[in-house]
């Protein structure tokens, strides 16, 4: 038997406890006296909004980061973890919420990467596929040993990162927000795979900022907000709306969009395709209308094509074929500022990449695009006093936490950020706007505070296309929504036509008219 | 609707052809290069030149194979010439015949050929160690850490090879069976011969070559290129795989230079001189990644072959030498232009 294949069955961590972990980065007190704790065999449950000091949390317990105050015991056993490989020899595996893997590597090679092998100094590539191919039957994890990782789905590298935790011999495996990728079928074969992995005797954390995951797969959860715990509790003891006060710290109502009667269409798609940046075609005739005063989702699972349209749209893709009129005029091969000129307004998926330069401040980064235009500029020459009272008047309004004006943008929060670039676009009056992912990485009172201000805008008049991945949002303020899949639009629905379950199948490539039998 | 990518998938054998022309296309180059410069010139062809262009690239790659695993970790290595050259005169100081009446040790005794150069491999080593450490340890950007080295590894040979009043002189008069090492060969037939420094060279290709492909270090050079937070968590000692893969690029600047020496039947402080330039060069013309990650021991042979059959042929056609620089740079930067597409963001 080769040295990489354990013996198989219970690979056992024992109790592992986390006490007082303090943790600062500058400026942020992510975690501060936290407590936490997971018996053997157990699926401990950790909730929070975006920010609250989740991943970071975990990341000490893999060796990423070292606690500044704190300890870490196994068995009541103190260890200190420098480094992930000291983590991983102490049976903890994680999944990470942004996939660590070596896209230019094979599956089989990436399993195996920093692991002793039985041919050392060689690389054991059959012994390690034969053990992939057994760990994968095991489990459920469907993953083919010898394909490259570039071609891999969100979802196929997802099993990979937990075959790569099983394959250490992880007998606790932290598992980072990783429904937030998957189709909700995807989501499925997930906590299949997770319940066989408790079965066989694993202990499991399970992150998540989704309330009924975590009242589905875990035994004891345990709710932290601002970096501080709020409680720990039994989860078949505690009640979805408790949970959500804990996470929130107050109640939280659901937008609701008065029911509006659209106006003319303001944005008009025909035959779009463009090229995604593997040199695919990402976007594959795309017919779309979107009226004044109305808002359509765009849902789908990410890297479906719902980037690439949203950069066909602002202009940072050129499309291969087809066309885009905003307000009757054509646009498809418009400049950025000939859009902004056309009524077009764009808030970013990135947006420290696209919408903001980091190191500017932020009345500077307020004028990224209308510097030169009238009141600002008379000639040459800005007029700096309009700048600033204009500056002033967006950060008020929209209610922008900063030191000042002149502070650069990158101290800001992601909701600050999110909340001034969304200032911004509004304040030229937007014919259209593009909002891709407006509330990911945002906390829960700016992203209430950016859906009241998008349904006011809808109010207004503007036409809305509103790309999420979070469902959640996007059926709550949609007046349509189109899922998209493999570049294609598979189908629209109106507000409340279809459940969740309905838009996750067309999100999986089932048709419109088979998902919405079911 | 019918697009380019469901074209090229109908046709496997297009696509095959398509493929081969875009990995391979500096190899195809090559060839041509070489088949029309025999044309016009025969001789280009006869074994006799042959062989030279393969004993000046012996050297070289010797050289790139230090240099491309650095630039694999998105790293690069600016002191590999002036560690070349170091070495060389290292080599050289105790190989010098006993009856030299220039001898930079007049007193010291006649060793075993391969001490002096296990010596100079062993000083390259040390560089590599030293850049190694202040990479992975102190994270002094690569660039930094070896333009230090580079300027200091040209003091310290300098001072080594200097006698005052007379300042820094050749290191001539180098014993035959040190230079019989890079310029003999083992008769097969006529004028067909293999020069020791080729299988020298051939042998470093097979170790560097398992290394990189067959390794558990090869694969962990490459996830460092390509995705350092990837190679930490899965458990990579990235700090000691950086470490390592500097060492190993000086040990093999040393072995370079002490062929380098044997080759010349001297050495001076200026031996290597913008030598690193070229291996880069070649690395970088062979498709190893500037970005990390991405490049073979195959790519970073081919790219010094096309530089010195480039040089070769350049000379077989009479034109002047000043060109050779020009046409260096062009198909540099056409290459990096066509290795490019294949990962450039398609918008
Ligand atoms: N490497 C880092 N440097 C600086 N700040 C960080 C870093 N990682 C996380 N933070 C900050 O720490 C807080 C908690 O982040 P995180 O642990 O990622 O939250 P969660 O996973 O719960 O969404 C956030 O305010 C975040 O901006
Ligand atoms: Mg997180």
């Amino acid at each position: 038997m080769s040295a990489n294949a354990r013996s198989d069955g219970a690979a056992r961590t024992g109790r592992v406890e986390m006490r007082n972990i303090v943790k600062c980065f500058p400026g942020v007190r992510a975690n501060s006296q936290v407590c936490f704790d997971i018996d053997p065999g157990e699926v401990h449950a950790l909730l929070g909004e975006n920010g609250a000091g989740k991943s970071t949390l975990m990341r000490q317990l893999y060796g990423m980061y070292q606690p500044d105050e704190g300890e870490i015991l196994i068995d009541g056993r103190r260890l200190v973890f420098r480094s992930p490989a000291d983590a991983i020899r102490a049976g903890i595996g994680m999944i990470h919420q942004h996939f660590m893997l070596v896209p230019t590597l094979t599956v089989a090679q990436n399993v195996a990467l920093g692991q002793p092998s039985a041919r050392a100094p060689l690389v054991d590539i059959k012994g390690v596929t034969e053990r992939i191919e057994t760990l994968a039957q095991e489990y459920g994890l469907k993953v083919d040993p010898r394909a490259y990782v570039w071609q891999l789905s969100v979802g196929e590298q997802q099993r990979v990162e937990i075959l790569k935790a099983l394959y250490r011999g992880a007998g606790l495996i932290i598992l980072d927000e990783p429904t937030a990728v998957l189709t909700p079928q995807e989501v499925k074969d997930l906590f299949e795979t997770l319940r066989r992995m408790v079965a066989e005797g694993h202990s499991l954390i399970f992150i998540s900022h989704k309330l009924y995951e975590v009242m589905a797969i875990s035994d004891r959860v345990t709710v932290l907000r601002d970096g501080k715990v709020i409680g720990t509790k039994l989860t078949r003891e505690v009640t979805r709306d408790e949970l959500v006060k804990m996470m929130v710290g107050r109640e939280v109502k659901e937008v609701e969009a008065r029911p509006l009667t659209p106006g003319p269409v303001r944005l008009r798609i025909r035959g779009l395709s463009a090229m995604g940046d593997r040199g695919t075609e990402a976007l594959k005739d795309i017919d779309l209308d979107i009226r004044s005063g109305e808002i359509v989702g765009l849902a789908g699972v990410s890297g479906n094509g719902q980037r690439e349209l949203a950069e066909c749209l602002a202009g940072m893709r050129r499309p291969l074929a087809g066309t885009i009129s905003a307000g009757g005029r054509d646009i498809g091969a418009a400049s950025l500022n000939e859009r902004v000129d056309a009524g077009m307004a764009y808030i970013p998926e990135e947006r420290m990449r696209d919408g903001a330069i980091r190191e500017f401040s932020v009345q500077e980064n307020v004028f990224l695009h209308d510097r030169t235009k009238a009141p600002f500029a008379r000639g040459i020459f800005l007029n700096f006093a309009k700048m600033r009272s204009h500056a002033a008047a967006l950060v008020r309004d929209f209610s922008v936490k900063t030191a000042s004006l002149d502070t650069p943008i990158k101290n800001l929060s992601g909701g600050n950020i999110q909340k001034l670039i969304m200032a911004r676009e509004l304040s030229r009056k937007p014919m259209v706007l593009v909002a891709a992912q407006p509330t990911r990485g945002v906390d829960i009172g700016a992203t209430d505070y950016i859906h009241q201000r998008l349904l006011e805008q809808r109010e207004s008049g503007t036409a809305i296309l509103l790309v999420s991945e979070d469902l959640d949002e996007i059926r709550a303020l949609s007046d349509r929504i189109a899922v998209m899949y493999e570049g294609r639009i598979i189908g629209i629905v109106e507000r409340g036509e279809a459940s969740v379950e309905q838009i996750g199948l067309m999100m999986a490539g089932v048709a419109m008219s088979d998902a919405m039998k079911g | 609707m019918a697009n380019a990518a469901t074209l090229d998938s109908d046709n496997p054998l297009l696509r095959s052809v398509r493929e081969f022309a875009t990995k391979r296309a500096i190899l195809l180059v090559l060839i041509v290069l070489v088949l029309l410069t025999g044309i016009f010139e025969p001789n280009f062809l006869s074994w006799d030149n042959l062989i030279n262009v393969l004993m000046i690239t012996s050297v070289y790659v010797i050289i790139a194979f230090g240099e491309g695993p650095i630039l694999l970790t998105k790293g690069v290595d600016l002191s590999a010439g002036r560690v070349v050259g170091l070495t060389a005169c290292v080599a050289a100081s105790m190989l010098q015949r006993a009856n030299y009446e220039d001898r930079i040790f007049p007193n010291f005794p006649a060793m075993p050929l391969l001490v002096p150069i296990a010596i100079a491999i062993v000083a390259g080593l040390v560089v590599g160690l030293i850049n190694g450490s202040i990479v992975a340890h102190l994270k002094v950007p690569p660039f930094i850490t070896t333009l230090g080295t580079m300027v200091i590894a040209y003091g310290v040979v300098s001072l080594y090879v200097d006698r005052p009043p007379r300042g820094a002189a050749p290191i001539g008069g180098l014993r035959d069976d040190f230079t019989n090492i890079a310029n003999g060969a083992i008769p097969i037939s006529g004028n067909l011969r293999i020069p020791f420094i080729v299988i020298i060279a051939a042998a470093v290709f097979v170790f560097m070559w398992v290394l990189l492909n067959r390794t558990r270090l090869g694969k962990n050079i490459y996830a460092i290129g390509a995705n350092p937070d990837a190679a930490e968590v899965s458990g990579v000692n990235v700090n000691r795989t950086l470490t390592v893969v500097y060492i190993l690029a000086g040990a093999l600047y040393g072995l370079a230079g002490a062929l380098q020496a044997a080759r010349q039947g001297s050495a001076t402080n200026n031996l290597g001189y913008t030598w690193e330039l070229d291996a880069i060069a070649a690395c970088v013309i062979g498709g190893v990644s500037t970005t990390g990650g991405i490049g073979t021991v195959g790519g970073m042979l081919t790219g010094v072959l096309m530089l010195t059959f480039m040089n070769n042929a350049l000379v077989f056609l009479n034109v002047s030498p000043y060109w050779q620089n020009i046409f260096k740079g062009i198909i540099i930067v056409s290459a990096v232009a066509v290795d490019i597409r294949k990962y450039i963001r398609k918008r």
